[in-house]
């Protein structure tokens, strides 16, 4: 297998034309090193296989992991996630808040081509254009004139981004957002090459044209093997990145992943398997990085669909799960029973909003339970038969099953089936509404509560799974967007996420924490709550 | 007449009481690793029909207070819990008898179709032999994994259990094709013989006298094949459950428990072993009953 594997590797080198030498130097390996200190290498375990490598088509964190070192938005993260200066140096807000100004610093692409304003623009302008179907769009609805163009109501001109001239770029917002810098550090906010994309169209992210403004270069992508970049010596910040390859493996399978860093082929795993942490921190000392992490896993309910378009269904099956039994039991790291829909933690929003019944013991709960689907006219006589899918990775099929469990100790009459689907279909499937009852995780993009309420708003699209629609919710959400007081915006919030609950729209799971399994001498990685770590700022130690 | 008086004269009354399956049970007797193997496979049948009715755990209920324990004495965990909490002992006997049930009604499945299929083809003979024994041939080059996956993916199922019903008609649809290449040389062989002629020459309908007088007499074979076939299907349904696409939860099979314990190998290795090792004895047992009917059915075979 080593020997497979390391020829796989050396022709990988071969193939993305690097010298002759250095493909011989892979081979003279005895098999791969996952932080390789001569070659100053990383192998990555990644949790997922990229759906698509343009930043304007993707949508999970395991792109997310790998774009992050091809682009550099306005703003980029420092080591704690933090919001600093990208590609613009420094910018202005004006008084009202909502005209933001911002001086670039002189850059280019990786083919020597200046990286400016006018990408940018073009940037935004691609992504809200509804021709280009990008579904992550709706986050940047703050911008003027998004929403409308997204939704096709106007042309992509009016987007409110302007390049000034080639190093300054204005953009314009619907309503003041204190959040933006963090916002524009996500994917949706990355440059793309106005002159290679003109060229070449959707195919501009092949690994032949692709141009990058980050530190990294795709070289190559081996679909489900291997993705491939190398250090970009025209990233302008380039002398101060210390690592030369990195090497992403799709390893959905969290078991694989944590045996290949056992192994040392992998000197970064983006998960681990939470009920082996304790064998983990044994042998593999230094290595296992638990945190708090902005994310939430819940349940979603199709509420366009009986028999959850009813509300007490909906509030039966959430108040009968055991979350605190899952936080416990099935995860072994710490994580958090949600009775919430915002997790904890997140910046200037009080955590008060809660199922109103949280404070109650299961058993009740679970009589409650009963009688609420009595009332919506279930019993013996008309038994509830409904199928839970799931993502088929990690702990998932394991919570699935307790939450079988659970839904069918309510009555001897309510009926689950279980059905494990693979990740980025399950997601799709969420998507276009083909689901009863799905589950999913959702990673915070930004620090803000904003960031978990716009998914329920009904102008969300696609994204709002459970099809959630509801008129004083909206109001709310929207009354906060143009709320310049931020103790005041945020009450306003915590009354839309009490609506939410109170409507039980998601049954919340838990607030899981992240789980990485990373080399120690791996330097310039520290734990944060998005659980953003960029190459960029990464060393090896005694290199 | 005469021929009559012949047959008479060549079998003695005597002898003649021993019929050829008497013959069978006796060489099968005669050999110890096979009277074991029956008794173990006897045994674990039982243990898989009326297991879950004696066993003091069921096979979903989650112990809240006992997720992942070591094999102890303490709450009747003889075998520990799995990493949700669920009793092994009730959760081996349970997927035992799913691992079984898959094993035989598959092929049951095999054998109807295998049996008519060959039977009819080797009988009848001619263009519509070479018909249907090219179409076999056609269906041998199909990879069986594949066959199976494909079917699994396109044929989705609302419940549990018409999956698993999926399950034996996918796996006996494809196993029946050794069965019918294998009846239809025995009936080849067969259908020259004088006890067939006879019948045609009483005016039997060809059908009649496939079914009445040729099957009986590749039954033997048949018989062997399939005993050696349960094991080979278990483990093409442990294949298909390790890598997800065989009996969906909380339902399991020995190969569910064995590819959920090989995950979760470093922490739990019990819910690995004990699995695994039921497998093993079911698998050693049906192959050993296996051969030993054939050297009982079969004696030119040895």
């Amino acid at each position: 297998m080593a020997a497979i594997w390391t020829s796989r590797r050396a022709l990988l080198a071969g193939g993305g034309g690097l010298t002759a030498a250095a493909s011989l130097g892979a081979c003279a390996n005895a098999h791969v090193i996952g932080l390789d200190k001569a070659r100053k290498s990383l192998d990555i375990c990644n949790q997922g296989e990229p759906l698509s490598l343009d930043p304007h088509k993707a949508s999970g964190q395991w792109e997310n992991n790998i774009l992050g070192n091809m682009f550099v938005g306005l703003a980029t993260e420092n080591t704690k996630a933090e919001p600093v200066p990208g590609m613009a140096e420094r910018w202005e807000t004006s008084a009202d808040g909502r005209t933001w100004t911002f001086y670039l610093r002189r850059a280019a692409w990786s083919d020597g081509e200046a990286c400016d304003a006018h990408d940018f623009e073009f940037a935004f302008k691609r992504i809200l254009n509804p021709e280009n179907l990008g579904e992550y769009a709706a986050i940047l609805y703050p911008i003027k004139n998004a929403e409308a163009v997204n939704s096709g109501a106007m042309s992509p001109e009016n987007v409110g981004v302007r390049a000034i001239d080639d190093l300054t770029l204005e953009i314009e917002l619907e309503h003041p957002a204190p959040y933006l810098p963090e916002m524009l550090m996500h994917y949706t906010a990355y440059p793309v090459p106005k002159h290679i994309v003109e060229r070449y169209g959707d195919d501009w992210v092949n690994p032949a044209h692709i141009v990058v403004n980050g530190p990294f270069k795709l070289i190559k992508w081996w679909s489900n093997y291997i993705v491939h970049l190398e250090r970009n010596p025209a990233f302008f910040d380039a002398e101060n990145v210390a690592l030369q390859s990195l090497y992403f493996y799709p390893s959905t399978d969290v078991n694989a992943a944590a045996r290949k860093v056992l192994s040392g082929e992998a000197g970064w795993s983006t998960r681990f398997p939470s009920n082996q942490v304790e064998q983990l921190s044994r042998d593999l000392p230094g290595f296992v990085r638990v945190a708090p992490y902005l994310t939430c896993n819940y349940f979603s309910f199709n509420v366009t669909r009986p028999p959850f378009n009813d509300a007490r269904v909906r509030q039966a099956l959430t108040m009968a799960y055991d979350r605190d039994f899952v936080a416990s039991q099935i995860y072994r790291t710490g994580e958090r029973p949600a009775y919430k829909f915002v997790p904890p933690g997140i910046a200037n929003y009080p955590a008060t909003a809660r199922y109103r019944w949280a404070d109650q013991s299961i058993e009740q709960r679970r009589v409650q339970a009963e009688r609420l689907l009595r009332d919506a006219g279930y019993g013996p006589n008309n038994p509830l038969r409904f199928e839970f899918s799931h993502r088929n990775t990690s702990d998932n099929p394991r919570v699935a099953v307790v939450a079988q469990n659970d839904w069918r100790s309510i009555a001897p009459w309510v009926t689950v089936e279980l059905r494990g689907v693979e990740t980025q279909v399950h997601y799709a499937n969420l998507r276009a509404k083909n689901f009863e009852i799905g589950d999913g995780g959702w990673i915070a993009d930004f620090n803000d509560a904003k960031n978990y309420l716009y998914l329920l708003e009904t102008r969300t699209g696609p994204q709002n799974y459970p099809g959630y629609s509801n008129p004083e919710y909206d109001r709310l959400v929207q009354a906060s967007d143009f709320e310049a007081d931020a103790e005041a915006r945020a009450q306003l919030m915590v009354q839309a996420e009490q609506i939410a609950l109170d409507d039980a729209v998601f049954c919340m799971s838990v607030f899981i924490n992240s789980l990485n399994l990373v080399h120690p001498d791996l330097t310039g990685y520290d734990d944060n709550l998005n659980d953003y770590h960029r190459a960029r700022w990464f060393g090896i130690r005694g290199a | 007449m005469s021929d009559i008086l012949l047959e008479d004269s060549e079998h003695p009354q005597a002898i003649k009481g021993r019929s050829q399956w008497e013959d069978a049970r006796r060489r099968l007797m005669r050999n110890p690793a096979a009277v074991v193997s029956l008794y173990v496979v006897a045994i674990l049948a039982l243990i898989a029909i009326f297991g879950p009715f004696l066993w003091v755990h069921r096979y979903d209920t989650i112990f809240r207070d006992s997720v992942a324990v070591a094999p102890t004495l303490e709450g009747m965990h003889w075998l520990g819990t799995d990493t949700e909490g669920r009793d092994m002992v009730a959760r081996i006997i349970f997927g035992l008898g799913i691992s079984l049930l898959v094993g035989l009604a598959a092929t049951a499945v095999a054998l109807t179709i295998g049996v008519v299929w060959g039977a009819i083809a080797g009988f009848v003979g001619g263009w519509l032999d070479d018909a249907m024994m090219r179409f076999v041939d056609v269906l041998y080059s199909i990879p069986f994994i594949f066959f199976v996956i494909v079917l699994m993916t396109v044929v989705q199922t609302d419940s549990p259990l018409a999956n698993l019903m999926l399950i034996f008609m996918a796996i006996g649809a494809v196993e029946w094709l050794t069965m019918s290449r294998i009846v239809r040389g025995q009936t080849i062989a067969l259908r020259h013989k004088e006890f067939v002629e006879a019948a045609r020459a009483a005016g039997a309908r060809p059908l009649e006298i496939v079914f009445r007088h040729i099957v009986p007499n590749v039954l033997g074979p048949v018989v062997v094949f399939a005993t050696l076939n349960i094991p080979v299907i278990i483990l093409a349904e442990s294949f298909l459950s390790f890598i997800g696409l065989g009996v969906q939860e909380p339902l399991t099979s020995l190969g569910r428990l064995i590819s959920d314990g090989a995950n979760q190998m470093i922490n739990a290795p019990w819910m690995l072993i004990a699995p695994a090792v039921t497998m093993l004895i079911t698998l050693l047992a049906l192959n050993f009953l296996g051969d030993g009917l054939r050297d009982a059915l079969d004696p030119k075979e040895r």
